[in-house]
C-alpha cells in the first residue's frame, strides 16, 4: 500500500477518441437507420393525423381550415359511426372468449410431445398462415346460400343453413366463426408455450395428493397460467379491435351496416370518400378505444393478482 | 392424456375429448380439403351444384386457366418483392437499433427508448390516413419501396432484438474487447452470430405479416400490375363467382395459398416458436 | 511479466461509492489474490484494470505506463471470466485465435502459439469443438488457453473456479500455481474463497467494503491479521473472539479477564491497549489447550478423522470452539478445561485493529 509516487515520470498512453463500451455520440448510429424510419413514418404521421382530426379536409372539396373538434363532434352524430363502433365491441366480445377458451382448450388437450398432438397442432395452427383474401375466398364459398359447403351439409339433414352473409343478426358471429377458424393458432401456441414452463413436479406431487383431473385443472393449471391468459385476452382484444379484411370482404360491413367495424368506417370515409380530417378523427377515436380496453384488461388482471 | 398430465387410464372424459378435439380437426380441415376439391371441377358443373366434389367429372382446366390468363404470377412476384425487402431491412435496422438499446450509451439514448416504447402502441390504422397522405405527396405509391416501407417504423422488431441482446452475456463482448476488437467487430463477428435464433424468429414474424398484409397495399398499391397477392385476390373477389367461375376462383386461392402452406409445413416448427415467441413478448 | 500501480483508485456508481480509495502496488510477477466477501469490490477493482469499467478517481499504472484511459484491448492484460465467456459460435481454436487475429498476428505465428497452449493445458484433441460440446472444466481450459496465447503482461482472475466442483476445483488450483511457475507473468486472481487464496497467493490482499484491509502473504495475514475483519475471516473454523477486559502488564504482555472472570494472559505488548475502550481476544482453534482454567461444556463435537473440533459454551455464554485429537474421546455435554496459548492470542483494539506477540 505504497502512496502514489510523485517523484517517478508517468508515461500516459493516449486514450482512442472512440474506446469501446463507452458513452459516446457515435453509438447513436446504431440506432439512427431506425429512428429515421420511426420518426419519418410513424412520429411525424401519428402528429400529422391528430393534425388533420382538427381540420376539414376533404381531399374532393379541398382543404377548409381549422374547425376544432367539429369532426369529433360529427362521428358522434353519425349512425353509420356509432353502429360501427357499436359492432367492433360486439365483435370484440363474442370473438375474445371464443379466442381465449377455445385457445386454452386446444392447449390442454395438444400438451404433450405425442404424435397426435403434433399433428393436430400443425392442423390448427396451419390455418393461420393463411392470408385473409384466401381465408375468406373459401369462407364465402362456405357460406354460400344455395351450393355453399354448410347448406350441402344442412341439405343431407334435409334442412336449411342459415345464411351467415345476409343475415343482420348472423353477420358478425359468421365473421367472428371465420376470424377463430383462421388465427386460433397464435392463442393456442401462447397458451401451450405457457402449460410447458409449469414443473411437472406439480403434477406429480398432486397425483400423489389423489387430486383429480377436475381440481389439477382448476387449483394447479389455470393458475400457474393466469398471466397468460391475461396476455393472450388483451393481445386478442387489440387484434380484433382492428377487424377490416374479413369484413370488407365476406359482407362488405352489410347486411345493412351490421358488420361494418370501425376500421372498414376508416377505411370508406378516408380512402372512398376522401375525408382525411373525417377519417383521421375516426382514427383517434379506434386508438383511444384500443387503448382504454387493452389498459382495462390489465387492470382488471392485476386485480386479480391482488386477491 | 389430457387436462393433467400423469393420469393414463383412457376413460369416457378422455374419448368424449377425443372426440370433440377430432371434430373441430374436421372443421378446420373440411374447408379447405372442399375448396381444393372444387379447383378441380368444371366451372359449369359448379354452376349446378357444389355436391359431390370426389366423383367425377374432373378437370385440370381452371389451373391451366391461371397459366395461361391470371395475373396472380405477378401479384405473387410482388409479393415476394414486398415480402423479403420488408423482412430483410426490418431484421438489418431492428437488430441495429436493438443493439444499440441494449449495449451501448449515448447521449440521449433514454428518451430515444421511451418514444420507442411508447409507439408499441400505436396501431397501424391509427396513422395509415396521414401517411397514404405524405406517401401520395411523394409520389411513392405504385412502388415497391412504398409497399415496404411503412411497416419498418413499427417498434416490435426493435423490442425483440433490444430483448434478445439484454440477455446474451456481456461478459462476451467484454471478452471480445480484451481480444482488441473494435465495436463493429464485436457487433459482426462477436454478437451478429449469437442472434441467429432470434434473427429467425423476427425474419419470419416479419415475412408473414408482409405477406398476408391487407390495409396498407389496398390503399397504395392501386394499380394491377402492382398488386400484391392479397390485394389481387380480394379485387377478383369483388366479382366473385359471377364471371370467371367458382372452379377458377378456387384454383386461384389454391395456387395462392400453396407456397405458404409449403413453406409452414418445412419451417413448421420455427414458424409456430416465431409467432408464438414474438406475440409472447 | 510487469508490476501494477493502483494509485488512489476510487469508483463510485451514481451516489454509491463502491471504491473509495484505494492504492496498492502488485509486484511483477506475483500470483496476487484479492480476497473479500461477495459484494465488497473485487470484481470492480479487477475490471478497472482491465479497462472494463472506467475509474472514478485515481490512476492504473502498468510497468510504469499509465493505462487507465486506454481501452482493454490495449492494456497487455488478459481476464479469465467467472461464467468463462468463450465465442459460442467459434470453435476452440478460433475462440484462442481471435484476439491474436485482432492484432494482425500472422497465421503461422498463431498455429503455434496455440499449439503451444494447447499443450501446456492438455487440450489439443478439443481444438475442433465448439465450447457447446465442452465440460464446464474444459471450457475453464480454453478460457484460461485463450488468456495464455496472447502473452499478456497481467492475467487477470475473475472466480474462474466458482462454477466447477469441488474436486476439479482443487485440481485447477494445483494447475493455476504450475501455470504460474511455468508462465512467469503477473497474475491477479479475485475470490471469496479462502482455501483458493491462501493455497494459491504469493500475497493476499483481504478487501472489504471496498477497502483494503491487510496485504501480505498467506502465513502472514493468517498468524498476523492486521484486523478483526481479516482475524474472522480467514481460517476455519473462525477465530475464537472474545470480549475482555484488560486486567494490567505481566511479564510484558497484557493481562485479560473474560466477562466470566477467568484471567488470560498474553504476551501481546500492553502499549496502545490501554486507551481502547473496548477490547476483544482472539485464538484460533489449534491454540486452545485442554487442561486450563477456563471451564466448558461441549456442545457440538465435529469428528474430521485426522483431529476433531470441539465446540465448548462457557459459563457467561461465549462459544470457544478448540481442536483436539483425532480419537478425542470427548463427548457432548462432557465438561472441558480449557485453557489459551499466551503467545498465539490476539488481541483488537475498539478500532478493530489487530496487536499480536512481539
Ligand atoms: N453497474 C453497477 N451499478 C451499481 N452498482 C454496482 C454496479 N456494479 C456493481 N455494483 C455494486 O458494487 C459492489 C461491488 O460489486 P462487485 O465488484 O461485483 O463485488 P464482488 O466482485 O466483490 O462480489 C456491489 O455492492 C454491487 O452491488
Ligand atoms: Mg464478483
Amino acid at each position: 500500500m505504497s502512496a502514489p509516487s510523485q517523484a517517478r515520470p508517468v508515461r500516459v498512453a493516449r486514450r482512442d477518441a472512440d474506446a469501446v463500451g463507452r458513452r459516446t455520440a457515435w453509438n447513436a448510429l446504431f440506432i439512427a437507420p431506425y429512428m429515421l424510419a420511426f420518426l419519418v413514418l410513424l412520429v411525424v404521421p401519428l402528429g400529422l393525423g391528430m393534425w388533420l382530426s382538427f381540420q376539414d379536409y376533404d381531399m374532393l372539396a379541398g382543404y377548409g381550415g381549422p374547425v376544432g373538434w367539429e369532426n369529433y363532434e360529427r362521428l358522434l352524430g353519425d349512425r353509420i359511426f356509432l353502429g360501427s363502433v357499436r359492432n367492433t365491441i360486439w365483435f370484440v366480445i363474442i370473438s375474445v372468449p371464443a379466442f381465449v377458451g377455445l385457445g386454452l382448450f386446444l392447449a390442454l388437450l395438444l400438451n404433450d410431445d405425442s404424435r397426435k398432438s403434433s399433428f393436430f397442432r400443425s392442423i390448427f395452427f396451419g390455418s393461420s398462415v393463411l392470408s385473409v383474401t384466401i381465408v375468406t375466398l373459401v369462407w364465402r364459398l362456405v357460406y354460400m346460400p344455395d351450393r355453399g359447403l354448410l347448406q350441402n351439409i344442412a341439405g343431407m339433414f334435409g334442412l336449411t343453413a342459415p345464411n351467415f352473409m345476409t343475415t343482420e343478426a348472423l353477420a358478425l358471429p359468421g365473421i367472428a366463426i371465420v376470424t377463430v377458424w383462421w388465427i386460433i393458432g397464435l392463442p393456442m401456441m401462447l397458451f401451450l408455450a405457457a402449460l410447458q414452463q409449469i414443473p411437472k413436479e406439480v403434477y406429480e406431487a398432486a397425483a400423489l395428493d389423489n387430486a383429480s383431473r377436475w381440481r389439477v385443472l382448476v387449483s394447479i393449471t389455470l393458475p400457474a397460467i393466469r398471466r397468460t391468459i391475461v396476455l393472450v385476452a388483451v393481445i386478442e382484444v387489440i387484434l380484433q379491435f382492428q377487424l377490416f379484411g374479413q369484413a370488407n370482404l365476406i359482407t362488405n360491413g352489410g347486411p345493412n351496416n351490421a358488420s361494418r367495424p370501425i376500421v372498414m368506417f376508416i377505411y370508406e370515409a378516408g380512402f372512398r370518400d376522401w375525408m382525411l380530417g373525417y377519417a383521421a378523427a375516426a382514427s383517434q377515436i379506434l386508438f383511444v378505444l384500443m387503448l382504454g380496453a387493452a389498459m382495462l384488461q390489465m387492470w382488471i388482471g392485476r386485480q386479480k393478482d391482488g386477491g | 392424456m389430457v387436462l393433467g398430465r400423469g393420469v393414463k387410464k383412457l376413460d369416457l372424459v378422455d374419448m368424449l375429448l377425443l372426440a370433440a378435439l377430432v371434430g373441430l380437426a374436421i372443421v378446420w380441415v373440411a374447408p379447405i380439403v372442399w375448396v381444393i376439391g372444387l379447383a378441380f371441377k368444371p366451372n359449369d358443373v359448379l354452376m349446378r351444384t357444389t355436391g359431390g366434389i370426389f366423383a367425377p367429372p374432373f378437370t385440370g382446366k381452371n389451373f391451366r386457366d391461371i397459366l395461361a390468363t391470371s395475373a396472380v404470377f405477378g401479384w405473387m412476384l410482388n409479393s415476394f418483392i414486398v415480402a423479403i425487402g420488408q423482412t430483410f431491412l426490418t431484421l438489418a435496422i431492428s437488430t441495429l437499433a436493438g443493439y444499440g438499446f441494449a449495449r451501448t450509451d449515448f447521449p440521449g439514448k433514454r428518451i430515444a427508448f421511451i418514444l420507442v416504447i411508447a409507439g408499441l402502441a400505436v396501431p397501424e390504422q391509427a396513422i395509415i390516413v396521414p401517411l397514404h397522405t405524405m406517401f401520395a405527396e411523394a409520389h411513392l405509391h405504385n412502388t415497391y419501396f412504398g409497399l415496404i416501407a411503412p411497416r419498418l417504423a413499427f417498434p416490435f422488431g426493435v423490442f425483440l432484438m433490444y430483448q434478445y441482446f439484454k440477455g446474451v452475456p456481456r461478459e462476451i463482448e467484454e471478452a471480445a474487447m480484451l481480444d482488441n476488437a473494435s465495436r463493429l467487430k464485436i457487433f459482426f463477428r462477436v454478437v451478429l452470430p449469437l442472434t441467429v435464433p432470434a434473427q429467425a424468429t423476427l425474419g419470419i414474424y416479419t415475412f408473414l405479416h408482409a405477406w398476408n398484409e391487407y390495409f396498407w397495399p389496398l390503399v397504395s398499391a392501386t394499380k394491377p400490375e402492382m398488386y400484391t397477392l392479397t390485394i389481387g385476390l380480394a379485387a377478383t373477389q369483388t366479382n366473385f363467382a359471377q364471371t370467371e367461375g367458382i372452379g377458377f376462383l378456387m384454383a386461384q386461392a389454391v395456387f395462392a395459398g400453396l407456397p405458404i402452406l409449403i413453406l409452414y409445413l418445412f419451417f413448421q416448427r420455427h414458424i409456430v416458436t416465431a409467432v408464438a415467441g414474438g406475440a409472447g413478448k | 511479466m510487469a508490476g501494477i500501480s493502483l494509485h488512489n483508485v476510487g469508483k463510485s456508481y451514481g451516489s454509491v461509492e463502491v471504491i473509495p480509495d484505494l492504492s496498492m502496488e502488485i509486484i511483477s510477477g506475483e500470483f496476487l489474490v484479492f480476497l473479500g466477501p461477495s459484494g465488497c469490490g473485487k470484481s470492480t477493482l479487477l475490471r478497472m484494470i482491465a479497462g472494463l469499467e472506467e475509474l472514478s478517481n485515481g490512476e492504473i499504472l502498468i510497468d510504469g505506463t499509465r493505462v487507465d484511459a486506454l481501452p482493454p484491448g490495449q492494456r497487455g492484460v488478459a481476464m479469465v471470466f467467472q461464467h468463462y465467456a468463450l465465442y459460442p459460435h467459434m470453435t476452440v481454436r478460433d475462440n484462442m485465435a481471435f484476439g491474436l487475429r485482432n492484432i494482425g498476428m500472422s497465421a503461422g505465428e498463431i498455429d503455434r502459439k496455440i499449439a503451444d497452449a494447447a499443450r501446456i493445458l492438455e487440450m489439443d484433441h478439443l481444438l475442433a469443438r465448439k465450447p457447446s460440446q465442452l465440460s464446464g472444466g474444459q471450457r475453464q481450459r480454453v478460457a484460461i488457453g485463450r488468456a495464455i496465447v496472447k502473452e499478456p503482461k497481467a492475467f487477470l482472475f475473475d472466480e474462474p473456479l466458482s462454477n466447477l466442483d469441488a474436486a476439479l476445483r482443487s485440481r485447477t488450483r494445483i494447475e493455476l500455481a504450475r501455470l504460474h511457475q511455468q508462465v512467469k507473468a503477473t497474475m491477479i486472481f479475485v475470490t471469496h474463497d479462502q482455501v483458493e487464496a491462501m493455497t494459491m497467493a504469493s500475497r493476499i490482499a483481504i478487501m472489504n467494503q471496498g477497502r483494503i484491509e491487510q496485504v501480505g502473504t498467506p502465513l502472514e495475514v493468517y498468524r498476523r491479521p492486521r484486523t478483526r475483519f481479516v482475524a474472522g475471516f480467514i481460517g476455519t473454523p473462525a477465530m475464537n473472539i472474545l470480549t475482555v477486559r484488560l486486567l494490567g502488564e505481566d511479564k510484558g504482555g497484557a493481562v485479560v479477564a473474560l466477562p466470566g472472570g477467568q484471567r488470560v494472559e498474553t504476551r501481546v505488548p500492553i502499549s496502545g491497549l490501554a486507551s481502547s475502550a473496548t477490547l476483544e481476544l482472539g485464538v484460533r482453534a489449534e491454540h486452545v489447550t485442554t487442561g486450563g482454567g477456563i471451564d466448558g461444556r461441549a456442545e457440538v463435537v465435529e469428528r474430521l478423522g485426522d483431529r476433531t473440533f470441539v465446540y465448548a459454551r462457557l459459563p457467561d455464554g461465549a462459544l470457544v470452539v478448540y481442536e483436539d485429537a483425532g480419537d478425542s474421546t470427548v463427548s457432548v455435554g462432557d465438561p472441558v478445561a480449557l485453557g489459551f496459548n499466551p503467545a498465539q492470542v490476539h488481541l483488537f483494539d475498539s478500532a478493530g485493529i489487530g496487536h499480536h506477540a512481539a
